[in-house]
Formats: structure tokens, C-alpha cells, sequence
């Protein structure tokens, strides 16, 4: 639904939020980025590890947060991660947290501006 | 602060992701609901018991004890009490949706959260915790009256046994055994001795169970011992509980019954059967047996004008054995649905067995036959044994029994002309009369004689009219409208009754005077 | 249904067919069969037992109550196809001197 190409936010579920969270909006961003932070510094050692249960609970956590703020490109990739994660495949692990973590900067920058 | 509205709920949220619970309390609280947060397992069981919620969020993946577990805790802890737990998460495989279903899970929501779903959702299950709420209600409802009716039920019961007391049922020539499907036994039995040593006992079998069947019990067993204690005989104690029981019951209530009157001095049992499968007189001699069979309509089912109170009259030897059963011991039935069956109490009856053993044999078999499986009808057996040694001397009459007997006695009764105008003196008369046991058991001829003579001596003799008046249907009316005028105007007059008693060798004399 | 019934062609007679248990269970049905005749007034009543197989005190009560309903002492109620067991359950309480028993 983005009206952008480079959208990586569902602009009409931004809207929503928008009216649903009124002057907690911000509040809304803050924990989103805080969040999503923990998760992806959990993710990087868990990775490293190959701890599988870390991984699939921590990139299902955050699959969860980005679809609930229209964020589905990124809620997506955590979604193939918290697969590799259930699987106890490692291959190609190191390479999708690297995506998903670009994304979720992307998504950071845009969520700023709103 | 949210307005509490009719539909606002208490819903706990359990959640690790901060920015998802702060999406979930926005929207339950947009729709008036009440929101407790939380954001791990551990909290989430400790929150539910605190805070006591409608409805419960949980996320699936949690730490310290995770949406699984915390599911099942909570679960347990709501008892019969349905709260609703919906699994926040949009779980794609079979397997774990199967474990959160396991664990008590009612329903999952799926991020990204919509409102409207969401808000269906709380409907759903409102309406579904109202539905169990008023269930659950209706059946402690259910309980409590059933609680009030057993209570009930036992308050007349405690009446009902004072009236149908076990009079002489305690006497050791008496066996029974009596079952009782309801808290009332359809069946009654009732035993006393007469004023001159006679046993009389009613085995009774009411139509239905329980309270209806109990209600005909009361007039029959206060008229059996009011009756039985004043010296009347079978038949007229027949006769008079026939009629309470015609009169009172409703038509299709009715009892099948056996009584009997036993005279052990002379030997002799009289037998009434109205109903109830044949009675069993079992020889001590012979082990060989009499069967009384019905010959009557029930009890209750006649008028009084109709009703026979004819008996059947054997003679007895020591050591003989009388029994009677209500049709319960043949309809007994077993597991499998048979009855108990008129072929196997036959098969005692000619066993040959002593007379004494008969009784405990028939019901050993009823019992062995039955199991373990609900009785369907009320099983009643009764044995008298006609004793061979001194326990007859327990029964003989005792002098001043009760409050002893009118014997030697005169009487004077003088009515004068206010209390001729209202008083009628027959019945008092009657009731004073009724203290002689020999002539108690003729007052209903003793009630037509005073009758006549009184009404002889207050219409012809006081208020001086002429029978011949009465002999057309117009004079009927004059005559008796100058009897109420006559009585109105009287001043000065009386009636005078004499009555006086003696006893002699076998019975005795009573002579009435009445003048004017 | 356990208890049928239907009216002859003079509308004169009324016969009752009681099938499977005539117990305590039957008491409404036998009752609107008599009570709820809306084409004629019987003066017979016909209770068809061929097809019972059990009864107990609680349907004598109710044959007591459609005697009452037809007119006590003047009712005219044969009760037809008895098995030997009903016949007896009959004998036992002199229902014989209150109904034709056949």
C-alpha cells in the first residue's frame, strides 16, 4: 500500500497509528527503535552462537513489532530469520541479520520523520 | 481513565514487546475496556490472581515462564469460571497452534493488530462468558432448590413417620423389610393390637412414589390406629379407611392392600385383599401353603355404597408362617431389565423349606436378583409368624390400657329450650357411648336409635307436630317450617336423656330413657 | 408415538391403542387421547392393549380416570386384546368388575 517506492513504512497504517496513539505516537516510535535495538544486539550474539532459540524467538519478536507498525519488508525478512532460527539452519543466518538489520535502520530513519 | 461502559471488560495484557503493548492498551482502551499490562509470564500469572480479569492477552514467546505455560496456570486457576485466554501471535504451523489449543488457549490475534477484529473478537467472547455466566447460575439455581425440596421432603417425612408410626411393628412375630425409592415409600405398613388382643396389620401399596403416594398414607394410618385402638372391627375399619380414601384422594389414586386381623388366642387370621399379589399362609406341619388371593378392587377406588368389606377367615396353627409382598418383589428387575417373576418366588414356596426361613429366603433371592441396579418400584415384604410359646401373652389386652374402659356408669343429660334451638347432643352422646369397647363397635345403629328418639321426643313430645303432616311432599316442607317456628318460640321446655351401663358376663346392658 | 387413537365411523367409539410401556410416562398422552376428540362425542371407549407390553398401578389409576371421564358407573370401556400377564395384573385388582376385559 506505500505510496512510495521508498517507503518502507505502510503510509495507511501510519495514519492509523497516528489517530489510534494520538500524543503517544512518539512514545510508540521511541519503544519501537529501543526495542528493536535489544533484539538485533540479541540477535548478532545469538548468531554468532548459533544459539537457535535465541534467534528464532528474538527475530519473531521483532517480525511481530514491525508488522503491528506497517514495517512488512522488514517484518518479512525477521520472519525468514525466525525460520532459519526454527530450522537450526545456519546457513545464510549471518547474511539475513545483515539485511534485516539495514532494514531496520531504514525503517528507524523513516520513523523519525513521521 | 475510561468510562465504564455496559460492555467494558478487565483485560489483562501480557507482552514483552513494549511497542505492541502500547498498540493493544490504545486500542482496548479506545473501546472502554479496563487494561492491566504486563510483560512476562511470571507477572502474568501473579497479575491474573490479583486483579481478576475477563479476559486474558498472551503472547506466545515471553520470558520467564512463557504464553504456554502462563496459559495453563491461569486456566487452572480460574476454576469453573470461563476467562477467555487469546494467544497474541499469528503462529503459521499446525504444531503450535495444537500446543497453545493444549494448553487452554481460546483464540489467537494476529499483528499487525486491527481494531475491528480485535473488537469482534471481545464480543465473541463476552457473549460466550455471559452464556457460561447465566449457565452457571441456573445450575446453582437447579441445586438449591433441589437442596430445599430434599430439605422439605425430610420435614414431612419426620411428620409423615409420627402418623404412619411403627406401632406394633416391633413385636417379634413381626418381620419386614421395606425399601423406598424417594425420600417416601409408596408403600405403607402399619401394625397395632386391639383392645382385646387382636393383631391387626395393613400392608398398603399406593399408586405413584413418593409425596403423592405418601399423602394417602396420613388418613390411612390415622384412621388404622384410631380405629384399631378404639376396638372396631375389620371390616369396619376397612369400610372407613375405604371411604377417607375415596373421598380424599384424586380418581386414579387409589392403594392395593392386604389387612388382616389376627386373634392368636383363638387361632384364626381374618384376610382382606384388595390388590396386592396373593398373601402366603405357610404351614409349620406341612411346608406346604395357602394362598389368600385378591378379591377385592383397591382401596379407594370404590364408593362406600359399593365397597365389600367381605374377609376371608383361616385357621391358624403355631408355627405357621404369614406373608404378604407389594408387586414389587416381581417387578424387581435386574441389569439386564428382568423381573424378579412370579416363577422364583414360587420356587421358594415349594421348596419345602421350614415356614420360618421362607421369608429370608424370598428376599435373598429379590436382592441377589436386583444386583447392584436401581430399584424401579417400592419392594415391601411383611412375615407374621404365629408364635408356639409365650410370646402370644405379650399380646393378650391389658387391663387399663390406655386410659382404661367405661364399664359400670350412668348419665344424665338435660337440654332446655336454648340449647334445643342450636344444640345437637347426638354426637357428644355418641362419642361418650363409643368409650364402652362393646359398644363402640355398634354405633352407627346405637347414632340411628338416639336419633329417632330424640328427634321424637323435641318434635312430637316439646313442639307437639303430627307425622301425618309429612305425608305429602308439600306438607314435608310445612312441617318443617313449623318445627324451625316452633323451636324459635320455645321458652320453657326440655329433653331429657338417661342412660345407664352394666357389664356382665359376655357384654352388657345399656338402657336408654329419653323424656320431655 | 406410544398411544394412538381414533374414532369409528358412527363416531360412537373411541379406541385408545396403547403401544410399549402403559407406566406413569403415558399419563399426558393417554389423557389428550380421550379429552381431545373434536369430531363427536364417543359413548364407547375401546383401550387396545395388543401392542403393550408392560403396566403398571399407575395406568389402572389412569383406565379409573377415563371411567370417571366417561361417566363413572354408566362409562362403557372394554379394554380388548389382554396378554395373559395384563390379564392377570386385571384379576388381581377386580379391575374386571369396572371394565369389560377382553
Amino acid at each position: 500500500m506505500g505510496t512510495s517506492a521508498r517507503a518502507k513504512i505502510d503510509a495507511a497504517m501510519m495514519v492509523q497509528l497516528k489517530d489510534l496513539l494520538g500524543e503517544r505516537f512518539g512514545e510508540l516510535v521511541l519503544r519501537y527503535i529501543q526495542d528493536g535495538e535489544r533484539r538485533i544486539s540479541l540477535l548478532h550474539s545469538a548468531v554468532a552462537a548459533q544459539d537457535f532459540v535465541v534467534v528464532h524467538a528474538e527475530s519473531h519478536g521483532l517480525k511481530g513489532s514491525s508488522r503491528n507498525i506497517g514495517a512488512n519488508t522488514l517484518g518479512n525478512l525477521c520472519g525468514d530469520l525466525e525460520q532459519l532460527g526454527k530450522d537450526h539452519n545456519a546457513g545464510g543466518m549471518q547474511a539475513l541479520l545483515a539485511a534485516v538489520e539495514q532494514e531496520f535502520a531504514a525503517v528507524c530513519a523513516e520513523l523519525k520523520t513521521h | 481513565m475510561t468510562v465504564e461502559s455496559p460492555g467494558a471488560l478487565k483485560i489483562l495484557v501480557a507482552e514483552d514487546s513494549a511497542a505492541d503493548r502500547l498498540i493493544l492498551q490504545s486500542m482496548l482502551q479506545r473501546s472502554g475496556h479496563e487494561v492491566v499490562l504486563v510483560e512476562d509470564g511470571e507477572s502474568a500469572i501473579t497479575a491474573f490472581s490479583e486483579c481478576h480479569p475477563d479476559l486474558v492477552f498472551l503472547d506466545v514467546i515471553m520470558p520467564n515462564v512463557n504464553g504456554i505455560e502462563a496459559a495453563r496456570r491461569i486456566k487452572s486457576l480460574s476454576g469453573d469460571e470461563l476467562i477467555p485466554v487469546i494467544f497474541l501471535t499469528s503462529l503459521a504451523d499446525a504444531e503450535s497452534l495444537a500446543t497453545c489449543l493444549d494448553a487452554g488457549g481460546d483464540d489467537f490475534l494476529s499483528k499487525p493488530y486491527n481494531q475491528i477484529v480485535l473488537d469482534s473478537k471481545i464480543k465473541a467472547f463476552s457473549r460466550m462468558r455471559e452464556m457460561h455466566r447465566t449457565l452457571a447460575h441456573q445450575k446453582d439455581q437447579i441445586s438449591l432448590h433441589n437442596k430445599h425440596l430434599i430439605q422439605e421432603q425430610n420435614v414431612a417425612k419426620q411428620v409423615f413417620d409420627k402418623i404412619a408410626h411403627a406401632g406394633a411393628l416391633k413385636l417379634d412375630v413381626i418381620r419386614y423389610y421395606m425399601s423406598a425409592l424417594a425420600v417416601f415409600n409408596g408403600d405403607v405398613l402399619l401394625a397395632e393390637i386391639s383392645p382385646r388382643g387382636s393383631l391387626f396389620v395393613v400392608l398398603g401399596d399406593f399408586t405413584g412414589h413418593g409425596l403423592p403416594a405418601a399423602i394417602g398414607s396420613m388418613p390411612l394410618a390415622s384412621t388404622f390406629y384410631g380405629m384399631v385402638g378404639k376396638g372396631f372391627s375389620l371390616a369396619d375399619i376397612l369400610r372407613e379407611i375405604n371411604q377417607k380414601l375415596y373421598q380424599t384422594l384424586p380418581i386414579g389414586l387409589f392403594c392395593c392392600a392386604t389387612c388382616v386381623d389376627i386373634n392368636f388366642k383363638k387361632n384364626r387370621i381374618r384376610v382382606w385383599n384388595g390388590g396386592l399379589p396373593d398373601n402366603i399362609l405357610y404351614r409349620h406341619k406341612t411346608h406346604t401353603y395357602e394362598r389368600v388371593r385378591s378379591s377385592h378392587l383397591p382401596l379407594g377406588v370404590l364408593s362406600n355404597r359399593d365397597f365389600k368389606a367381605d374377609v376371608q377367615v383361616l385357621h391358624l396353627e403355631k408355627g405357621d408362617h404369614f406373608l404378604m409382598w407389594s408387586d414389587g418383589i416381581q417387578e424387581a428387575r435386574n441389569r439386564a431389565g428382568d423381573m424378579f417373576g412370579e416363577d422364583n418366588i414360587n420356587a421358594v414356596l415349594d421348596s419345602g423349606l421350614p415356614p420360618a426361613v421362607i421369608y429370608s429366603q424370598i428376599l435373598k433371592n429379590v436382592q441377589e436378583h436386583i444386583g447392584s441396579t436401581e430399584k424401579d418400584d417400592d419392594i415391601s415384604l411383611v412375615d407374621i409368624a404365629v408364635p408356639d410359646d409365650d410370646r402370644v401373652q405379650a399380646l393378650a389386652p391389658q387391663s387399663g390400657m390406655r386410659n382404661g374402659y367405661l364399664e359400670d356408669w350412668e348419665l344424665s343429660l338435660t337440654l332446655v329450650a336454648s340449647s334445643l334451638k342450636t344444640f345437637n347432643p347426638l354426637s357428644l352422646l355418641i362419642h361418650v357411648i363409643s368409650e364402652v369397647p362393646g359398644l363402640r363397635q355398634n354405633s352407627s345403629v346405637l347414632y340411628t336409635v338416639l336419633s329417632e328418639l330424640f328427634n321424637n321426643a323435641l318434635e312430637h313430645g316439646v313442639l307437639g307436630l303430627e307425622s301425618s303432616i309429612k305425608s305429602s311432599p308439600a306438607g314435608f316442607a310445612e312441617y318443617y317450617r313449623l318445627r324451625k317456628e316452633g323451636l324459635e318460640a320455645l321458652t320453657e321446655a326440655f329433653v331429657r336423656f338417661e342412660f345407664r351401663h352394666e357389664t356382665r358376663q359376655n357384654g352388657g346392658m345399656l338402657t336408654v330413657t329419653v323424656g320431655r | 408415538m406410544a398411544i394412538s387413537s381414533s374414532l369409528s365411523a358412527d363416531s360412537k367409539t373411541l379406541t385408545i391403542a396403547v403401544d410399549g410401556r402403559f407406566d406413569a410416562s403415558s399419563l399426558d398422552e393417554f389423557r389428550k387421547c380421550y379429552e381431545d376428540v373434536s369430531n363427536g362425542v364417543p359413548v364407547r371407549y375401546n383401550v387396545d392393549l395388543k401392542n403393550a407390553v408392560y403396566l403398571d398401578s399407575s395406568a389402572l389409576g389412569m383406565l379409573l380416570v377415563l371411567r370417571d371421564y366417561a361417566g363413572g358407573e354408566a362409562a362403557q370401556i372394554t379394554i380388548t386384546n389382554c396378554s395373559p400377564e395384563v390379564k392377570k395384573i386385571f384379576s388381581i385388582s377386580s379391575f374386571e368388575q369396572l371394565f369389560t376385559i377382553q
